[in-house]
C-alpha cells in the first residue's frame, strides 16, 4: 500500500539502527502510524529537523505491515514553539496518544481535536480544560464516551443537587451512600464540564480526577512519565 | 566461514556505529592480516580506557581523573556554568573558541515519553553545584548558560533547569537561536526562520 501526502503531526522519534528513525505519526485517515524514516541520521541534513515532536508534515510511506517506510516528508508549513508548562502538556497529549491509540486505527476527529489543542498551546491559553477536553474526546475516540447529562442506570438526566460516581464502561450513575469521597461527583460539575466551563476551582480539580480514574485503566501500573515531570516543576498541581 | 575467534572478533568489532557485517570483516581482516602492531595497541587502549575513564566529579564529562581538564583549570572563569547535553557539545564550543567559562554535561536530555527524567541527567547534581559554596566570593556561579540542544527536548529540559534553578540567585540565560551565519535567508527552513524572528533583538 502507498500513501500519498498524508498530514501527519510527530508524535516521537527514536533512533533505529545506525542512521535511521522509527517515528510514530498522527494521521487524520490512518490514525497512529509507526513508520521508519531511513537514513535521516547519517547526515545534519534538514530532513533531520523535521522529525521532531509536534512538526505538521506532509508525508508517504509504503508498506502493508507494522513497519511502515516513509518514502518522503516535507513541512506543511506550519510551526510550533511551545514553551514552558504547555510544553510539556504537548509532551503529555503526545505520550497520552502512543500510549492509548492503537496503530492504524483511524480516528479523524482525534487529529484535529490534537491539532486545536496543539495551536491553543501555542496560544498559552490556560491548560486545564485543554487537557480535559482532549482526554474524554480520546476517552470518546477509543470507545469510552461519556455521557455527562445521564444518569444511567436510573434512565434520567443528571441533577445540579445529585451526586454520582462513574464507571468507564457505564457512565454516570446516582452514587451508593457509601463510596469513598474522593470518587464522589456533585451533579453542578458533571454538568459544567458538560458544558467546558472550567471556571470553578472545584470543577477542574473534579474533572482532574474523573479523568485520571478513567484513563487509569486504560494506561495500566506504568506512570506518565510527562505527569511526573509537570508534578515536579508544579509541586502544588 | 571463519574460525570462532575470527568471527567473535567481527560480532564485536559491530558495536561501533556505522559497522556493518561488511565493515567489520574488512576491519577484522586488516588488523589481522596487516597490521598486528596496532591491533595490539587498539586491543590495550580500549581495555586501559574502559576500565579507566569515568565522569569528571563536577561536570560529568568523560576522563579518568577525579576533575576533567576543564574543571581543574583554575585560569578559567568559575562565575560561568555552560550546561549541553553531550561531550561533543562541549568539544564543539570549545573549538568556537569565545566562552571562558566551566561546562555542566547532561549526557542526554528529558524526554518523559522514553521514560528519561531529570534524575536520568544529573540534575540534581547540577542543582547541589550552583547551591555550593565555594567559599571565595568570586568563584560562585553567577550564571548558568543553557546550551541544550534547540529541540523539543532540549526545550523541555532547559525550562526544567530554569524552574529549578529561580530560587537560587543565579542567573539564567539561554543561548540564542536563529539564522546561521553567512547563511542566506531564502534557504533556511521555516521553523528556524520562525524563530529568529520571534526572538528578534532590537539595535
Amino acid at each position: 500500500m502507498r500513501v500519498d501526502l498524508q498530514p501527519a503531526y510527530i508524535l516521537h522519534s527514536r533512533p533505529y539502527r545506525d542512521t535511521s528513525l522509527l517515528v510514530d505519526l498522527l494521521t487524520p485517515d490512518f490514525g497512529r502510524v509507526t513508520a521508519i524514516a531511513r537514513g535521516v541520521r547519517k547526515t545534519k541534513t534538514p530532513k533531520r529537523q523535521l522529525l521532531n515532536p509536534f512538526s505538521r508534515l506532509l508525508v508517504c510511506w509504503q508498506g502493508k505491515t507494522d513497519m511502515k517506510l516513509l518514502t518522503s516528508f516535507e513541512a506543511d508549513n506550519h510551526f510550533l514553539s511551545l514553551k514552558g508548562n504547555h510544553l510539556y502538556s504537548a509532551f503529555y497529549l503526545n505520550e497520552l496518544l502512543v500510549r492509548l491509540l492503537p496503530e492504524m486505527d483511524r480516528h479523524n476527529g482525534l487529529f484535529f481535536a490534537y491539532e486545536q489543542c496543539l495551536a491553543a498551546l501555542q496560544q498559552e491559553l490556560d491548560i486545564e480544560p485543554l487537557l480535559r477536553g482532549f482526554e474524554f474526546r480520546l476517552l470518546e475516540e477509543l470507545g469510552y464516551a461519556l455521557d455527562f447529562t445521564l444518569d444511567v442506570r436510573n434512565g434520567c438526566e443528571i441533577e445540579a443537587q445529585g451526586f454520582y460516581d462513574c464507571h468507564i464502561q457505564e457512565g454516570f450513575y446516582a452514587a451508593a451512600p457509601d463510596i469513598p469521597e474522593a470518587y464522589l461527583l456533585k451533579g453542578e460539575w458533571i454538568l459544567a464540564i458538560a458544558a467546558g466551563n472550567y471556571s470553578a476551582p472545584a470543577t477542574r480539580q473534579a474533572a482532574k480526577k474523573l479523568a485520571r480514574r478513567m484513563l487509569k485503566p486504560l494506561l495500566g501500573s506504568k506512570p506518565l512519565h510527562s505527569r511526573e515531570l509537570f508534578k515536579q516543576i508544579n509541586p502544588d498541581n | 566461514m571463519f574460525s570462532p575467534l575470527i568471527d567473535e572478533l567481527m560480532a564485536s568489532l559491530r558495536c561501533l556505529p556505522g559497522v556493518g557485517p561488511k565493515s567489520a570483516q574488512r576491519m577484522a581482516l586488516h588488523l589481522l592480516e596487516r597490521d598486528r602492531a596496532g591491533a595490539e595497541r587498539l586491543a590495550m587502549s580500549l581495555q586501559k580506557a574502559v576500565a579507566g575513564v569515568g565522569r569528571c566529579e563536577r561536570c560529568r564529562t568523560l576522563t579518568e581523573q577525579k576533575f576533567c581538564g576543564i574543571c581543574a583549570n583554575n585560569r578559567r572563569d568559575n562565575s560561568l556554568l555552560c550546561v549541553v547535553e553531550t561531550p561533543g557539545d562541549v568539544l564543539a564550543i570549545e573549538q568556537a573558541g569565545t566562552y571562558q567559562g566551566k561546562y555542566f554535561v547532561l549526557l542526554g536530555h528529558l524526554s518523559p515519553i522514553d521514560g528519561i527524567g531529570p534524575e536520568d541527567i544529573g540534575v540534581d547534581q547540577l542543582i547541589k553545584l550552583l547551591q555550593h559554596d565555594p567559599g571565595h566570593p568570586e568563584d560562585r556561579i553567577r550564571e548558568v548558560i543553557l546550551a541544550t540542544n534547540p529541540t523539543v527536548e532540549g526545550e523541555a529540559t532547559a525550562y526544567y533547569i530554569s524552574e529549578r534553578a529561580k530560587n537560587l540567585n543565579v542567573t539564567v540565560s539561554r543561548i540564542a537561536h536563529g539564522v546561521p551565519l553567512g547563511g542566506e535567508l531564502e534557504f533556511i527552513d521555516g521553523g528556524t526562520l520562525a524563530h529568529a524572528f520571534s526572538s528578534r533583538r532590537s539595535l
